[in-house]
């Protein structure tokens, strides 16, 4: 092997990794069906790499919002298929995400000793769900600032509280700079970390657990 | 024309993304 590679195992036991990855063999019962969660986890590196590009010409302010997206449509380059493939891809991963629920579901595979990858799950989709829901309204045109009020407004349905939950969703009584601020700082901070985390524990317990079982 | 510092690291990321993309289509024997 090359020095390089000896470096590294001298030190690390790399070979320990190589082994274990390819040393899995998927069960006879595994369909295609079982591809969904995949495909979630593909969507969604396709949505972290096109959403980080974008955040170089996006401006998360109130006035610059719209135009920075008019921008990125026509005027950077290959800016209209990096929007595209990142709106694309956003409704793409919630319906591999369904999907991928309804084959987890189907074939138990919630069942024990599987119940924290089900529950890491369970926080995945609420994570993707907001990831939506704060992403429709960066672009600050009709549909996002109105989808923005609508949701926001939800939480004042709630007892006692509800219209100090509402404050925080929207940094004060009113849908403006401040709401705006803060679903990018979601979007863009908050949900992809607290993703990172889950989809490292979903799949670590994957690993060690192994597939489920045939029906 | 002027280049800042922004589009040259724009351009940068475009080349990635499509190296990353040949290289997948290739690994697939894509082409």
């Amino acid at each position: 092997m090359s020095k390089f590679y000896d470096w590294f195992q001298e030190r690390l036991e790399i070979q320990l990794i190589a082994d274990d990855i390819s040393a899995k063999y998927v069960p006879p019962h595994v369909n295609v069906f079982y591809c969904f969660g995949g495909m979630t986890l593909t969507c969604f590196l396709v949505q972290l790499a096109t959403g980080f590009a974008m955040t170089f010409y996006y401006k998360p302010t109130t006035i610059e919002a719209f135009s920075s997206i008019q921008h990125i449509m026509t005027q950077v380059s290959f800016g209209w298929l990096i929007r595209s493939l990142h709106r694309w891809s956003a409704s793409m991963m919630v319906l591999m995400m369904i999907l991928h629920i309804f084959r987890v579901y189907l074939t138990g595979g919630f069942k024990k000793p599987r119940e924290l990858t089900w529950i890491t799950g369970v926080i995945l989709a609420v994570l993707t769900v907001s990831f939506g829901v704060t992403g429709y309204s960066l672009p600050w045109d009709q549909v996002g600032y109105w989808a923005c009020k609508i949701v926001t407004g939800v939480p004042e349905a709630i007892p006692v509280v509800g219209d100090n939950v509402v404050e925080i969703l929207r940094g004060g009584t009113g849908v403006g700079q401040a709401t705006l601020t803060r679903f990018y700082s979601l979007h863009t901070l908050f949900l992809p970390a607290l993703s990172v985390i889950f989809l490292l524990a979903h799949f670590l317990m994957i690993r060690k657990q192994g597939i489920s079982g045939p029906l | 024309m002027n280049i800042s510092l922004v589009d040259l690291t724009w351009a940068c990321l475009m080349v990635s993304f499509t190296v990353s993309l040949a290289l997948v289509v290739w690994a697939r024997n894509g082409f």
